[in-house]
């Protein structure tokens, strides 16, 4: 026999869920607005889109002090990638100048061969 | 100050300046600012358990707020150059400065 509860025991039962997870009893589904209360705040990260600018930026502070160092990650990082960048160009020229001229040269298109001979001294017979 | 083109002063942001940039950081700030106002006044609106002479004033000062106090009037525009379109909402970059090449 199965035991099927009743709509009273149902509704103390969401009662007791509301209170224990801190939501709003309601049952009937009254407007109360409490979806715009409950909601959270958004200005503090809409204000710092474009950053904040009461936060020194590095670049300020080494402006402030020139006779310190400080290491900018960024920058480190994008000369690492800028060094890299310019070995793969090398590295690229390195295989164009040795693949190029042979695949030319295979296809008949290379530079002509030299005479190893003078042009003869009689020229054409008229 | 003789001329300062908004109605209420504020500093300016710390990444890339343009014209829209700014009208933008603008609303920002005022929509930060009166949000939980706004926000009080919406739930009061709302609330249809409340006196309804309330909810409606309530409703029409919500309506008399500037414009540059709501959320709708600000758009997510690239940090590096100032526009508006195809901006990476994540990176907050246009895909032009994006494209690390």
């Amino acid at each position: 026999m199965s035991l099927i509860p009743n709509k009273a025991r149902l509704l103390e039962l969401v009662k007791l869920r509301c209170k224990v997870f801190n939501e709003n009893y309601n049952p009937t589904n009254i407007r109360t607005g409490s979806k715009i209360l409950s909601s959270k705040l958004k200005g503090p990260t809409v204000k710092d889109y474009y950053g904040n600018p009461e936060i020194l930026s590095l670049r300020q502070v080494q402006g402030l002090h020139p006779e310190m160092k400080f290491a900018d990650p960024a920058e480190v990082y994008r000369l690492k990638i800028h060094a890299s960048y310019v070995l793969l160009y090398f590295d690229y020229l390195k295989f164009k100048i040795l693949t190029f001229p042979p695949r030319r040269k295979r296809r008949g298109k290379g530079a002509p061969k030299k005479k190893r001979e003078p042009p003869s001294a009689h020229g054409k017979k008229k | 100050m003789g001329n300062f083109r908004f109605p209420v002063k504020f500093k300016l942001p710390s990444s890339y300046i343009n014209h829209m940039i700014l009208r933008d950081h603008f609303k920002r700030l005022q929509f930060a600012e009166h949000e939980v106002t706004s926000k009080a006044l919406k739930y009061i609106a709302r609330n249809t358990q409340l006196p309804p002479r309330a909810r409606l004033e309530a409703q029409l000062q919500l309506a008399t707020m500037p414009n540059y106090t709501r959320y709708t009037q600000v758009r997510d525009r690239c940090v590096n150059s100032g526009t508006a379109r195809s901006v990476l909402k994540k990176f907050r970059l246009n895909r032009v400065s994006f494209d690390p090449c």
